[in-house]
C-alpha cells in the first residue's frame, strides 16, 4: 500500500478508505450539492443522480454535464474527481458516469451507464450498469469487476418524494481478491420538496454492517442563490454546509463537510445544462 | 419444555392491503410484537390458525343486512359498539344498499369498511339465511388447494426430504354441509415412508352438517371449542393484548370445524350444538393421539407438530387424550353469558421434572375444569369476563370496554391466573404462552382524532408470581404501546409505532443453580409509508430500529429496511416484490417483518445479522377455476454466509 511520511495519515486512511482487509471497496457518492446535504440524497432528484440513485434519471428534461472534484481531510491522496452526464430522450434519460479516487499508484475508478423513466405520473425508476476498476500497488495490473445498481423514486404526495436505490445487489466481487465484495448498500430516504425549501432524511444500511443517517436542507434564497446544511452520523463527516449558484445554463456548488476528528472535506461541481429547467 | 412464551398479535392493522387477496390487513396480528415470542415455530401456529379464520370468513361472506349479531361479531375487526350501531342502524333505516354506506354508521370510518369489505356482503344474495326450500339442492362450492415448497437452509440430518407439502379439498353446500379434508408434510418429514408410510405426516377431516329446521349443527371429525373468554378451552385463532377490543375481549363462543393446519389446537371426535330459543347447549367429545415429552415419565405435551428427527418421530402420538365438555350459552340482546365444562383424560399420568419452574406443571392423568363467562353491552359500556376452576386452582379475567366518544374507545382489564391453574387448551388474554402464573392490568384506548389521526395506545403491567423458563425468580415487567397513523389522502397512511417492555431475565453469567435477575428491557420503533400509487400499484417502505438489553448494561441496535411494491394487471395477475435490508447486532435485537406469500399462508421471518433478501411472488389465473400462485425468496448474509437460504413455494388452487 501507500507510504506516508507519518504514520497517522496512514492511519487515517486506513480508516476513511477502507475497513482494513477490504482494499477495494470505495462506493462513489459525489456532488458538492449532495455534499452539502450531507450526503441524504437518494431521493433528490439531480444530475448527479446518476451516482445517487438512478431513478431520479427519469424526472430530467434537459442534457446536462457536470464535473465534480472532491477532497478529503486535505489529503492530496484523498482527491476524487467525478463526470457526469445526463441525455434525455421522449420518457427517460440515459446517464454516463466516470470517476477517479486515489493516486497514479493507488486508484479506484467507477464507470457506469445506466438509464432511468418514470412510470406514470408518481413513479420512476432507473437502472445502472458499473464497471469499476480497482489499481493496486500489490497487484500487478488493475482489477475489474462489473456490478448494478437500482432506483426507485415516487411521490406519495405532492411534495413529497421518496428514493430508494441499491448498490451492488447481486454482491459482485473482484475475481482476484479473496471474494472481497463491493459492499452492498441500500439507501432509502424520503425528502420534502417547497419552492424555496427541501428538507430530507436518509439511511443507508451496508454490507459492513454500518447504519448511516442524515439529515439535510436547501434553502433558496434567492432566484440565483440556495445555502444547505446538513448532519450525519457517518464515518466520513458529521456536518456539512454548502451553497450554490445558478445562472441560464452553468451552476456552480459548494460544499464543505467536518469530521470531529479527521477534520474538513470539500467538493466543488460545476454543472452545464442545455435548458434551464426548475432544478 | 421450550414453550413457555407463546404468542403476540395484536393490534393494528399491518400488511399490504392488495386486492383482497394478495394479502389482507387485519387488525389483531402486527409482526411489531414478535420479538417477545419466545420461538419462531409457535408464531407459525398463531398465524396458521390466522390464515383458517380469514379463509372461514372469506368463504363465508356476512350479509350484513341479514346477519345476526353473532354472526356480525365473526368480523373481528370491528368493536361490539360497531356491531350494536350497525344493528341499530338497520332498524332505523332500513337495507344497506352498498358498502359506501358503511361509512355513515355511527362509529364507522373508511378504514373500518376497508378492513370488513373483502368479508361482507350487501343486497339481496342472502348468504346467511337457512336454506330450507330445495332440499334436493346438492350444489356444493369445492375448493382444491395444493401447495409445494422447499426452502434450501433445512437441515439434512432429518428423516424426510426438505420439500413440504400440503393439499386440502373443502366445499360447502349453501351453508347446510360443509367438509374439509386436508394432510401436510412439513419440510423434513417422511412422506410415504418410514414413519409416515401411509402419506402425509398430519391428516385432519370433518363433515359438519346445519339441520336448520331443527336447529341443530353437527360436526364430525376435527373441530374446534371456543369457550367464555379462553380460560378453558380456545382453539380458534386468539389476537393478543391490545387496545382495541379485538385485542382483549373474545367473542364468537361455540364450535365450528377445523380448517386449520395446526397440529394440535383442535379436538377430534363428534360435536354437537342445539339451539333453543335464545340459548345454545353444546356437547362434545374427542379422542386423538398427542405428542408427549417423556423420559421414563410423561413430563409435558408437545404443540410443535414437526416429525423430522428420531426423538420427535419417536414421540408421536405417544400418548391418548380423550377430552369432553359441554356449554350453555344464553346469546340476548345485551348479555351474553355461558357456563362451560371441560374434563381432559390421559392414557398416561404426567409428572413434572425436577425443575423448579415446572412444579405446577399438569401433574396426574386427568384434568377437569368449570367456568363461567359474561359479556354485557349496556348502551356505551360493556362488561366482560371469565371465572374458572381448573385443576382445583380459581382463576379470573375481568374487564371493561368504554365507548367515550365514537372518536374515542377506551379499555381496562384485569386479569389473575395463579401458578397453579392449568387448562391444556386454554388460550386467553396474557402474557405468558397459558393462562397461568400471571398476573397483569391491561388499560389502553383507540382515538381517532379529527386530524386526520388515528391514535392507538396501550399499557400492560405484570407480574408471574411463579419461576418461569426464562426466570428463576417471580418476575415484573410492563409493556408500553403507542401508534400514530396520519392518513392525509385516502391510499397514503404514516405510521409511527413504538413500543418498550421491560421484563425481569435471568442475566447470563450465572451458571449457578439459582441465577440472577435483572430488568431486560427492548424497544422497537417503526416508521412507515404507505401509498397507493396508482389504482394498480401499491407500495409500501419502512424502517425500523430495535435495541436491547439488559437496564444496566451494554444495549444492542438493529435496523431493518424495506421497500415492497404489489402490481396488479387488469387480468388478474398480481406481481409483488420486496427487497429488505437488516443490520441488527444480535439475535435479541432481531426485526420481524411480515411479507406476502402463497393465499393463506403466512411468512413472518426474524431478521438479524448483516444481511439483505429479496422475494418475488406471483399470481396467474389460468383459468376461471384455475389460480397459481408462485413465490421466490433470497437471503443473503454478509457476515454469515452459513445462514444464506432460498426458497420456493407454488400453489394451485382449483375451484368447482
Amino acid at each position: 500500500m501507500l507510504h506516508f511520511a507519518k504514520p497517522w495519515l496512514y492511519a487515517l486512511i486506513f480508516l476513511c478508505v477502507s475497513t482494513g482487509i477490504t482494499a477495494s471497496d470505495k462506493v462513489f457518492y459525489p456532488g458538492a450539492r449532495e455534499a452539502g446535504m450531507a450526503g441524504s440524497s437518494v431521493s433528490v432528484p439531480g444530475l448527479w443522480a446518476v451516482y445517487h440513485n438512478p431513478a431520479g434519471l427519469g424526472y430530467l428534461t434537459s442534457a446536462s454535464a457536470g464535473i465534480c472534484i472532491e477532497n478529503h481531510y486535505q489529503l492530496e491522496e484523498l482527491n476524487t474527481a467525478s463526470l457526469a452526464v445526463v441525455v434525455p430522450e421522449r420518457k427517460g434519460s440515459f446517464g454516463f458516469s466516470s470517476a477517479y479516487f486515489g493516486t497514479s499508484r493507488f486508484n479506484e475508478q467507477k464507470f457506469a451507464f445506466g438509464y432511468g423513466r418514470c412510470l406514470g405520473e408518481k413513479l420512476s425508476a432507473g437502472v445502472l450498469l458499473d464497471c469499476f476498476v480497482a489499481n493496486l500497488p500489490e497487484n500487478n495490473g488493475s482489477s475489474v469487476l462489473l456490478a448494478g445498481e437500482a432506483g426507485l423514486l415516487y411521490k406519495p404526495l405532492p411534495k413529497l418524494n421518496m428514493g430508494f436505490h441499491v448498490q451492488n445487489p447481486t454482491v459482485a466481487s473482484y475475481k482476484n481478491y479473496n471474494n472481497e465484495f463491493l459492499p452492498v448498500v441500500f439507501r432509502a430516504g424520503a425528502s420534502w420538496e417547497d419552492k424555496q425549501f427541501i428538507l430530507s432524511q436518509q439511511v443507508q444500511l451496508n454490507s459492513r454492517g454500518e447504519t448511516i443517517l442524515s439529515i439535510g436542507s436547501e434553502i433558496k434564497l434567492t432566484e440565483n442563490l440556495a445555502l444547505r446544511a446538513g448532519v450525519s452520523n457517518s464515518r466520513q463527516a458529521n456536518y456539512s454546509m454548502g451553497a450554490g449558484y445558478f445562472s441560464q445554463h452553468l451552476s456552480c456548488d459548494v460544499a464543505f463537510s467536518h469530521h470531529p476528528v479527521l477534520g474538513f472535506s470539500s467538493a466543488l461541481t460545476l454543472h452545464y445544462q442545455l435548458v434551464r429547467n426548475n432544478r | 419444555m421450550k414453550s413457555l412464551l407463546f404468542i403476540i398479535t395484536t393490534l393494528l392493522a399491518s400488511t399490504l392491503i392488495f386486492s383482497q387477496e394478495l394479502t389482507m390487513e387485519i387488525p389483531g396480528l402486527d409482526d411489531f410484537r414478535l420479538p417477545t415470542v419466545s420461538e419462531e415455530e409457535q408464531a407459525s401456529e398463531v398465524f396458521d390458525l390466522l390464515a383458517a379464520e380469514i379463509e372461514w370468513l372469506k368463504e363465508n361472506p356476512i350479509n350484513i343486512n341479514t346477519a345476526s349479531r353473532n354472526e356480525l361479531e365473526k368480523l373481528f375487526m370491528l368493536t361490539s359498539f360497531q356491531v350494536h350501531s350497525l344493528l341499530e342502524y338497520r332498524k332505523t333505516v332500513g337495507t344497506i344498499n352498498s358498502l359506501y354506506e358503511l361509512n355513515y354508521i355511527y362509529g364507522f370510518d373508511i378504514h373500518t369498511t376497508s378492513l370488513i369489505a373483502p368479508f361482507v356482503a350487501t343486497g339481496e344474495n342472502k348468504l346467511n339465511e337457512p336454506i330450507i326450500a330445495n332440499k334436493n339442492d346438492i350444489k356444493f362450492k369445492n375448493v382444491l388447494l395444493m401447495r409445494s415448497g422447499y426452502k434450501s437452509n433445512v437441515k439434512n440430518n432429518y428423516a424426510g426430504s426438505p420439500l413440504s407439502a400440503y393439499f386440502k379439498l373443502k366445499g360447502i353446500n349453501e351453508n347446510s354441509i360443509r367438509y374439509c379434508f386436508q394432510g401436510e408434510k412439513d419440510a423434513g418429514e417422511e412422506f410415504f415412508s418410514g414413519s409416515n408410510s401411509q402419506g402425509f405426516d398430519f391428516n385432519s377431516a370433518f363433515i359438519q352438517i346445519w339441520a336448520k329446521t331443527k336447529k341443530r349443527k353437527i360436526i364430525i371429525g376435527d373441530y374446534k371449542v371456543k369457550s367464555g373468554q379462553g380460560l378453558l378451552i380456545w382453539n380458534g385463532f386468539s389476537p393478543y393484548k391490545g387496545a382495541q377490543s379485538a385485542g382483549t375481549i373474545k367473542r364468537n363462543q361455540g364450535i365450528d370445524g377445523n380448517n386449520s393446519k395446526d397440529e394440535y389446537n383442535f379436538l377430534r371426535g363428534a360435536a354437537i350444538e342445539c339451539s333453543l330459543k335464545k340459548q345454545k347447549l353444546y356437547f362434545y367429545v374427542s379422542k386423538k393421539q398427542i405428542d408427549v415429552i417423556a423420559d421414563s415419565l410423561a413430563r409435558n405435551v408437545s404443540t410443535s407438530g414437526y416429525h423430522r428427527t428420531n426423538t420427535e418421530i419417536l414421540r408421536k402420538n405417544n400418548a391418548g387424550e380423550l377430552a369432553t365438555g359441554a356449554m350453555l350459552r344464553h346469546e340476548g340482546k345485551h348479555l351474553n353469558a355461558g357456563l362451560n365444562w371441560i374434563y381432559t383424560r390421559y392414557n398416561v399420568p404426567f409428572q413434572p421434572s425436577a425443575e423448579p419452574y415446572q412444579v405446577y406443571s399438569l401433574f396426574g392423568s386427568s384434568v377437569s375444569g368449570l367456568s363461567a363467562d359474561y359479556r354485557l353491552l349496556y348502551q356505551k359500556l360493556q362488561l366482560f369476563g371469565e371465572a374458572a376452576v381448573s385443576n382445583s386452582v380459581p382463576a379470573i379475567v375481568n374487564g371493561v370496554n368504554m365507548l367515550v366518544s365514537p372518536s374515542l374507545t377506551t379499555t381496562l382489564s384485569y386479569r389473575h391466573y395463579p401458578e397453579g391453574y392449568f387448562a391444556p387448551y386454554s388460550n386467553a388474554l396474557s402474557e405468558n404462552s397459558r393462562a397461568t402464573n400471571e398476573q397483569a392490568v391491561l388499560t389502553g384506548f383507540v382515538w381517532k382524532t379529527p386530524w386526520k389521526t388515528t391514535l392507538t395506545a396501550y399499557s400492560d403491567i405484570f407480574s408471574f408470581p411463579w419461576l418461569s423458563y426464562y426466570t428463576d425468580r417471580p418476575l415484573r415487567g410492563h409493556e408500553q404501546f403507542a401508534e400514530l397513523a396520519y392518513s392525509p389522502v385516502t391510499g397514503t397512511v404514516f405510521d409511527i409505532l413504538y413500543r418498550s417492555e421491560i421484563k425481569d431475565k435471568n442475566t447470563p453469567e450465572a451458571e449457578a443453580a439459582t441465577n440472577h435477575i435483572k430488568a431486560f428491557k427492548r424497544q422497537n420503533l417503526r416508521l412507515q409509508i404507505k401509498s397507493d400509487l396508482a389504482e394498480c400499484l401499491k407500495t409500501i417502505a419502512r424502517f425500523e430500529w430495535c435495541q436491547a438489553g439488559f437496564v444496566d448494561g451494554e444495549q444492542q441496535n438493529g435496523y431493518l429496511l424495506f421497500t415492497d411494491f404489489g402490481y396488479k394487471l387488469p387480468a388478474g395477475t398480481i406481481f409483488s416484490f420486496r427487497y429488505t435490508f437488516f443490520n441488527t447486532q444480535a439475535y435479541d435485537t432481531r426485526i420481524y417483518a411480515f411479507e406476502t406469500d402463497v393465499l393463506y399462508t403466512f411468512t413472518v421471518p426474524a431478521y438479524y445479522g448483516n444481511g439483505h433478501k429479496i422475494y418475488l411472488m406471483a399470481r396467474q389465473p389460468l383459468t376461471d377455476k384455475f389460480t397459481l400462485w408462485f413465490r421466490y425468496e433470497k437471503l443473503k448474509r454478509f457476515d454469515d454466509a452459513s445462514k444464506n437460504y432460498h426458497g420456493l413455494n407454488a400453489q394451485l388452487i382449483l375451484s368447482f
